[in-house]
């Protein structure tokens, strides 16, 4: 007699019988969500189609058949890639034109920059600590980047490339959150005065483009300064993307503090916590949960808004990018620039997305 | 009155627009005291003590609370509102916080008690609902029942003068209904001054040393519960109390 297994079937016949089973899981699986219908199937057939056709010309002209190394023009393929302005240009999309002895800044400026990630994930170090970190950070990188304090001042044309997209984007992310929910209080508010202010400002600004906000801030605004005043350029783009985003930012605050339940305040009220306690520790944390896939998505396009400085001078990544192929060398390559840099915005902004994914399941855990 | 006044509502009077909601209320309470108020709905019974500690405004008469008249001044009302704790029907407890952090969130934020005191404080009243093995789990893990004896350790953490119940069983399935109002005889029993709206007459008839008949924003009778249920004075709480004893 067989022994038999748990299953009782033949333990002889198991080993076949597991293979087989995964084979046929595969082929269920594809039957299923692949050739469904003959309509499904059709689409399967169009997509395998489209995809046999373009992916291996796309790789063939991205990898295979390109051009990685050599010295200059001459040794491009015609009819492929070519990343040798990429590799001879990288310091420059880095550092942009910051001044070769004090590149460490930059490097400890990303670092610090960066740092706030694990701060971010990590739940062991108390909430109080890795938002004061939050709000100092621009003032870090202010200073590491642009001077001041210690730091010898570095001009602003010497802010560029990734540096610079660097530079805007986390200081406007960390500024223009508390500037939105101050906002978001504002228009909540019934002081009549205050509120009206708030929607006013928010109505205003949202249906006013940022490029013209920019613009304004760049051309306009020396008009109406008395003669010799100047605004650093930097501080005015950034003044422009914080307290543009900050609106879009307030909106989404606003409908997530209107649905938590009025009896939440009540509850905090009745044990006579007072406004600004009750918004701080009960209100804002249940309103910011709530919103957070909205907010994720304005980061995001806060991050990639920051390229549009480049129509008032400024060279950001993208900007950085475009200038090295107008160089005369490198002119007619149109593809690589924008390649590079959308794979750079990709990396950072999906990493933001992770970031949002993270919090939507930390959140979820502790609802049931 | 041998007993000091805690409560004293004088010609209190309420509208929400035209709608009158509060027709002059004259109301004594005296430390230690169990009021039950009952009513049909819509006699302004939540509202009324829902005015108690200013959640909602009157606009008319005065109520003083421990010798704190309200008023505009929010100083004073943050003061009555620590020496009353209220328990809400839909216990309101704060969901992104753990039973314990619920528990600490007046003592920390309020009072500025250090968290490890504040946590002692809190684990002993949660002992005292029968609820400490849960500290660390978040309300929506909790049953009704245990929510709102939550809810009821949270609002005793402040060491409050008088407690108000506003309908506090009236959101809870009938078989949890009985564990919170367990917690509330205790209450009653060690003194506590309590006003509670409620429609547990049997909770009333044992405990209640006053009870305060409303409908339409009036009150109608005050009487002590023997007197009430057995021939109450007024023929609209005879009416209320056939229709609202005979299930």
């Amino acid at each position: 007699m067989n022994d038999l297994n748990f299953t009782g079937k033949p333990i002889e016949a198991r080993e076949p019988a597991a293979s087989q089973l995964s084979i046929n899981r595969v082929v269920e699986w594809v039957k299923r969500n692949l050739f469904n219908s003959w309509f499904d199937s059709i689409i399967t057939l169009l997509i395998i189609l489209l995809l046999g056709t373009v992916l291996p010309k796309a790789l063939d002209w991205l990898f295979f058949s390109a051009t990685f190394s050599g010295a200059g023009r001459a040794d491009c393929s015609p009819d492929a890639a070519c990343w040798i302005p990429i590799r001879q240009y990288i310091d420059y999309y880095i550092y942009g034109p910051f001044p070769e002895s004090e590149q460490w800044r930059v490097n400890s400026a990303f670092a610090v920059g960066l740092f706030a990630f694990p701060l971010l994930f990590t739940q062991r170090i108390p909430q109080k600590i890795v938002i004061g970190y939050i709000l100092f950070l621009p003032v870090l990188l202010w200073v590491l980047l642009k001077g001041g304090f210690i730091f010898e001042d570095i001009s602003t044309s010497a802010l560029g490339g990734l540096t610079l997209t660097f530079f805007l984007g986390i200081i406007a992310m960390c500024l223009s959150l508390p500037v939105s929910i101050l906002l978001a209080l504002g228009r909540q508010t019934k002081l009549p005065i205050l509120r009206w202010i708030c929607v006013g400002y928010i109505e205003l600004v949202r249906c006013i483009p940022v490029i013209t906000f920019l613009f304004m801030a760049s051309l306009v605004l020396q008009l109406f300064l008395p003669g010799g005043v100047s605004i650093d350029v930097l501080f005015r783009v950034l003044f422009v993307l914080i307290f543009v985003s900050a609106v879009y930012k307030a909106e989404i605050i606003r409908g997530a503090i209107q649905a938590v339940p009025k009896g939440q305040i009540e509850a905090s009220y009745a044990m006579g916590c007072g406004y600004w306690k009750t918004m701080a520790y009960v209100v804002m944390p249940q309103a910011l949960r709530n919103s957070v896939p909205a907010l994720i998505s304005n980061f995001i396009g806060l991050f990639k808004e920051t390229t549009l400085v480049m129509i008032l001078g400024l060279l950001e990544v993208m900007g950085a990018v475009k200038a090295t192929f107008n160089n005369a060398e490198w002119l007619g390559l149109h593809a690589e620039g924008p390649i590079v840099v959308s794979a750079f915005f990709f990396v950072a902004c999906f990493s933001i997305a992770q970031y949002g994914a993270y919090l939507e399941r930390r959140i979820r855990r502790t609802k049931h | 009155m041998s007993k000091q006044t805690v409560v004293q509502l004088d010609r209190v009077n309420k509208w929400y627009g035209k709608y009158h909601a509060l027709r002059d209320i004259d109301l004594a309470v005296a430390k230690g005291e169990t009021i039950v108020i009952c009513g049909p709905s819509g006699s302004g019974k939540s509202t009324l003590i829902r005015c108690l500690n200013n959640l909602e405004q009157h606009d008319e008469g005065g109520i003083k609370i421990c010798d704190i008249t309200i008023s505009e001044n929010v100083k004073d009302i943050e003061k009555i509102r620590r020496h009353t704790g209220m328990v809400f029907q839909h216990f309101n407890l704060f969901p992104h916080m753990t039973v314990l952090d619920n528990c600490t969130f007046g003592l920390r934020h309020v009072l500025g008690m250090p968290v490890s005191q504040a946590n002692e404080v809190a684990r002993d009243l949660l002992n005292k609902v029968k609820i400490g093995d849960q500290e660390q789990k978040y309300p929506g893990q909790l049953s009704g029942g245990q929510q709102q004896r939550v809810a009821i350790a949270r609002a005793l953490t402040m060491s409050p003068d008088i407690m108000l119940f506003d309908e506090p069983t009236s959101a809870l399935d009938p078989e949890m209904i009985s564990e919170v109002l367990e917690i509330m005889r205790s209450l009653s029993k060690d003194g506590m001054t309590m006003i509670c709206v409620t429609h547990e007459m049997g909770f009333a008839k044992e405990f209640a040393d006053r009870i305060v008949f409303m409908e339409a924003g009036s009150v109608i009778e005050i009487s002590p519960p023997e007197e009430f249920f057995v021939k109450p004075k007024t023929e609209r709480a005879k009416v209320f109390l056939d229709q609202i004893l005979a299930h």
